[in-house]
């Protein structure tokens, strides 16, 4: 039962991302870490309540998606790292990756 | 010449021990009375005793960093400090308390109170005035060795191969993502080092720039990749989260210590990675560029 809810789950989620059905395949759920600096803690929309938290995603995400996902304005983003690499926006991620997302600053 | 003012130095020198070490010690007064006697400026009478094995007593809490060489080699060299705000303040007096031989300070602004909170040079006696004059008129009396070239004027396109001209290191204490962009590409062209320094809020950044390097066009958003279109400098979140006391001495320390690695050849630099800090949630992170 709980499979089937998952698949179900699986192609609205691709659906809403536009993909086409047919490319729709099982992916098992996938625990991230993510690391969200402090001052585009409150950008986010909802506001994120911690700066370190961990994350089930349940199909497959790029660094993009998750910067959506999450809320962040992407304008606000300058450099995403992905187990301390910095990664491109369609870098895919994997289970158990640690993302650390770091915002533009141009203060003096 | 030289001869004699090495002479005059042994005379007015005195054995001490500094980190373990026992140097031939010279005084800020025999500094001075040696350049007064000898028509020369006390950089040159420091650079001569270094050069020497004497060590200028201003100088010994260096040393064990720095070494004789490192210090001779930063009064030799020249930097020049974009933005004299809340990083470039910091960054102006770290260099001269180090002994940085020539320091050019470019700034157009005036002092305002919010600059109050974290501007190293801004007090209240001082709103209204220049900020270049007044970080000129304090530095010069932290060490008299450097020479302070204050430049009242905003950096364009058109002024700054000029400004950078001679520059051993340019430091990167701007307010903006355009300038900075601009600022990277006019070090490109004038083969210098640039120390790229930022704040917002609890956050800093810093990095070091060789010429060719892709820097800060690795970091910047899409949106600020075509600088001072409409007119308008692109600014990071630092609009809405402010900056504190805090941060501006943070990357100025940062930033003055890569200076002083460029110069001195010592230690290891930030070239090709940005380290970035979050120091009210901790993050430690080097992101490659």
């Amino acid at each position: 039962m709980t499979m089937a809810l998952s698949k179900v789950r699986y192609r609205l989620l691709f659906a809403e991302n536009g993909f086409h059905r047919n490319s729709i395949r099982q992916v098992e759920n996938m625990l991230i870490h993510v690391k969200v600096a402090t001052v585009l803690l409150k950008k986010a929309n909802p506001p994120l309540p911690k700066s370190e938290f961990s994350l089930n995603l349940d199909g497959p995400c790029d660094v993009a998606s998750l910067v959506e996902k999450l809320g962040i304005p992407k304008n606000l983003v300058g450099s995403i790292t992905v187990n301390k690499r910095r990664k491109s926006p369609d870098h895919v991620l994997s289970e158990g990756d640690t993302i650390a997302i770091i915002p533009a600053i141009s203060g003096g | 010449m030289k001869e004699n003012i090495i002479a005059e130095l042994e005379k007015l020198s005195f054995e001490r021990i500094e980190g373990g070490r026992t140097y031939r010690s010279i005084s800020l007064e025999a500094t001075e009375s040696c350049a007064k006697k000898f028509g020369v400026t006390t950089r040159e009478v420091s650079i001569l005793a270094l050069e020497n094995g004497f060590l200028p007593l201003k100088y010994a809490k260096n040393i064990g960093t720095l070494g004789l060489g490192g210090q001779e080699k930063l009064l030799r060299s020249k930097v020049t400090v974009l933005g004299a705000g809340g990083i470039g303040g910091h960054v102006c007096m770290l260099l001269a308390r180090m002994g940085t031989g020539q320091i050019v300070i470019v700034d157009k602004d005036i002092f305002d109170e919010t600059n109050l909170n974290r501007q190293c040079f801004a007090t209240e006696e001082v709103l209204g005035q220049s900020k270049v004059d007044v970080a000129l008129s304090l530095l010069s009396k932290v060490n008299s060795d450097v020479e302070i070239v204050t430049r009242k004027l905003e950096a364009d396109s058109k002024n700054l191969p000029s400004l950078l001209k001679d520059a051993d290191v340019v430091i990167d204490a701007l307010d903006t993502l355009s300038d900075r962009l601009m600022l990277q590409d006019a070090c490109r062209n004038a083969g210098v080092v640039m120390v790229h320094g930022a704040i917002a809020g609890s956050c800093v950044q810093v990095t070091t720039i060789y010429p060719g390097d892709s820097g800060l066009r690795s970091l910047v958003p899409q949106s600020a990749t075509s600088p001072r279109e409409n007119g308008t400098k692109v600014r990071g979140i630092e609009v809405e989260t402010g900056n504190p006391a805090t941060t501006p001495a943070l990357a100025a320390a940062i930033q003055v210590q890569e200076a002083i690695k460029v110069i001195t050849g010592l230690g290891d630099t930030l070239r090709g990675r940005m380290l970035f800090l979050d120091i009210e949630n901790w993050t430690i992170d080097f992101v490659e560029l």
